[in-house]
């Protein structure tokens, strides 16, 4: 499903000029990567951590039959519900069921992408529903109408003013920008919402299949309220969301928190394990548990399986270098930055979305820092060699590519094709640095110099210095 | 559940991932213990230590007393942050303290979270209350960390609702991380566990406004804790 008003590139164009956006995500992004630095420098071993959570991931990615077996299993066993929804639609026929079933009126949700990547809100709100987003980021995006542009912080692109500005609507009162005094206005009006819904609505950043247990990690406690004053929760997760037992459940907590913020923990950690008991009076009289699909099964036994060992802690966004320039919402899809490039394309396919992959420069900082080891940059590689395979690629990209697999592979012509090259530039180059391009070249020149092609080619070079000839450059 | 909607489904996980349904797969011993050197070095008194200090860090104070110093201990909390209303659990341990007696020396008005009363006049009620008062089961170091064990007198909106909350629990129980809470839990799992169980490390915070750090802003501004010397 689309949810792009413009294309990529207008997308991209449009973030580059808007001036708060330039400066709200650089700054962002250097809280949280230096977070998660010192964090994983406090931690001292940071990749034996690494790689036992990757362990565990892949482990249970590849017994997710089993894990989601017993995982369900125990929710029932618990008293709980489980639904599963092989498609986006079905996770919304469920919920929608659901509401009918206890005839609610509105909602509180706490921050799930899951529910993003449906696009639950539009359909709940289209049967007149009212939904209210709890977490403080997803809250001022919803009163503005946008979507998230950080996995971990959905609000970074808002400055205080605007925040102030949107919450003065709702007070019917202006209010000042100070910090405290937004937040506490949102702590009351949706306190009062907490008391008055009918349901509330999380996503899952873990479930254990041992005890049937849905974990939610949140600093506010907003998650703590919308599974616990409503009648009836209903927890959505990404299929492969799960661990096996609470042991491994501490080594994944223990990297998303600090991958995330650099937080050794959250405030709050959370398990629920199916509804109210008959002792208890608080609460959650009824629990559901929807098993999302969505495109994650035709990522098994790809070349891509591994994305799925994702825990989205969003460190890839955080280091990204075309993240830093575009922000979130260039890249059009719920989820942004390295690891939306990758998954994107795979849950919707490349034909709206071809684009993504190429929206990197493959530093290799995303697999860098990936607290489960995602190869992300191998595998936005590949979906560039897929897109090329499956006619996705422009034709010039195509020829291109062509004309350098044969050059490379027919050395006297690429010796010959290296000079000419250089011949060729000689009338844009000052200094062998060309600093305005024509064409092609000009979306590269207009903010950076591109040096000119050499006067020869390696081989060449390194056959004139191993017979000792004179140094060329 | 319908089963034949669970089973389609596994099956195509399966069938996807090129093998035989599975079932019943235990996790393999993983053999690496990452988290060791962490707190090897640390005896109990460390660890206690390390867990006050990272609580200080989260802007909570730790008042590390004798069982008999409560009367004391709540005295400092009231003065640092006054409140006129508590609610608390209906728990052995803090009946054992004799909390009641002391919240009427502190002349407050207070409840305790009795199952028997009205669910929802029960929650009117506490809407309006200005401080919580729990016991935990564990406390982390690494993280200062506690582990609530809810369920029946043990209300989860004790530790949620109110703007103040208070915690207290026995410096016995104060373990090196998350790993050992995992493995409490997981022992627990055959007998069942409670609808839910919360790990709190300090009060709510956002930094959702240009990463402005900010407290209270859903769960409890303020946390006090009052660490027990057993």
């Amino acid at each position: 499903m689309s949810v792009q008003p413009l294309e990529f590139f207008g997308r991209v164009d449009k973030a580059l000029i808007d001036e708060q956006l330039r400066k709200a995500v650089p700054f962002t992004q250097d809280r949280l990567r230096d977070g998660r630095f010192q964090a994983a420098n406090e931690l001292g071993n940071v990749e034996e951590w690494r790689n036992l959570a990757a362990q565990i991931r892949m482990h249970t990615i590849e017994n997710l039959d089993s894990y989601l077996e017993q995982l369900t299993d125990n929710v029932v066993q618990n008293g709980g519900h489980v639904h599963f929804a092989s498609t986006a639609e079905d996770a919304v026929a469920h919920v929608l069921r659901i509401t009918k079933e206890n005839n609610a009126r509105s909602i509180i949700k706490s921050k799930s992408m899951v529910s993003e990547e449906i696009h639950l809100n539009k359909h709940l709100e289209s049967e007149g529903l009212r939904v209210i987003e709890s977490d403080l980021g997803e809250y001022i995006i919803q009163l503005a109408g946008e979507t998230p542009s950080h996995l971990i912080a959905p609000a970074i692109h808002k400055t205080r003013a605007q925040v102030a500005e949107l919450f003065s609507d709702v007070a019917g009162r202006p209010l000042s920008d100070e910090t405290t005094e937004l937040c506490q206005f949102a702590r009351e009006e949706l306190r009062r919402e907490f008391l008055e819904a009918d349901i509330g609505i999380s996503g899952c950043n873990f479930a254990v299949a041992e005890s049937g247990s849905v974990v939610l990690i949140s600093n506010e406690g907003n998650a703590r309220l919308t599974t616990t004053l409503p009648k009836v929760h209903i927890a959505i997760m990404g299929m492969e969301r799960l661990v096996p037992t609470w042991e491994e459940l501490d080594i994944v907590v223990s990297m998303l928190t600090r991958s995330a913020t650099g937080q050794k923990i959250s405030v709050y950690m959370t398990a629920m394990s199916g509804p109210r008991r008959p002792q208890d009076i608080d609460g959650p009289e009824e629990f559901h548990l929807i098993v999302l699909d969505n495109g994650r099964s035709d990522i098994l036994g790809t070349a891509y399986q591994e994305v799925l060992k994702c825990i989205r802690c969003g460190a890839c966004l955080n280091v990204c270098p075309v993240y830093r320039h575009i922000g979130g919402h260039a890249y059009g899809g719920v989820y942004s930055g390295p690891i939306g490039a990758v998954l994107t394309p795979l849950l919707e396919g490349y034909e709206e979305w071809k684009e993504l992959p190429f929206a990197s420069s493959l530093c290799g900082a995303c697999t860098e820092v990936c607290p489960v080891k995602i190869p992300l940059h191998d595998l936005l590689i590949e979906h560039r060699k897929d897109e090329v395979e499956r006619g996705h690629a422009s034709w010039q990209e195509k020829l291109a590519f062509k004309g350098f697999g044969y050059l490379t592979t027919h050395s006297s012509l690429y010796d010959k094709a290296v000079r000419a090259g250089h011949m060729a530039t000689g009338w844009l180059a000052t200094d062998d640095v060309i600093e305005k391009g024509p064409g092609p070249l000009a979306g590269w020149t207009s903010v950076r110099d591109l040096p000119r092609p050499a006067k020869q080619s390696f081989r060449e070079w390194w056959k004139k210095e191993k017979e000792g000839g004179t140094h060329g450059n | 559940m319908a089963t034949k909607e669970r089973e389609a489904f596994l099956n195509r996980i399966a069938s996807k991932l090129g093998r035989p349904r599975r079932s019943g797969i235990k996790p393999p011993d993983w053999g690496a213990k990452p988290y060791v050197h962490l707190h090897e070095k640390l005896d109990q008194g460390g660890l206690i230590q390390q867990f006050i200090e990272n609580l200080r860090m989260l802007r909570t104070e730790v008042l590390h007393i004798f069982p008999e110093e409560m009367e004391w201990a709540l005295q400092q909390i009231f003065q640092e942050t006054p409140a006129h209303s508590v609610v608390y659990w209906d728990d052995e341990r803090l009946h054992t303290l004799g909390l009641s007696q002391l919240l009427d020396k502190q002349g407050v008005i207070h409840r305790s979270w009795d199952t028997s009363v009205d669910e929802q006049e029960l929650r009117n009620e506490i809407a309006g209350i200005e401080m919580g008062i729990a016991y935990a089961e564990l406390g982390l170091s690494e993280t200062g960390t506690v582990m609530l064990w809810n369920g029946g007198g043990r209300g989860r909106l004790v530790s949620l609702l109110p703007p103040v909350f208070v915690v207290v629990l026995s410096d016995r129980t104060i373990v090196p991380r998350l790993t050992e809470a995992a493995a409490y839990v997981h022992e627990k799992v055959p007998g069942g566990l409670p609808a839910c169980l919360n790990f709190i490390t300090g009060p709510s915070r956002t930094g959702d406004i240009e990463m402005d750090l900010a407290f209270g802003v859903h769960g409890p501004g303020k946390v006090h804790v009052i660490l027990l010397k057993e």
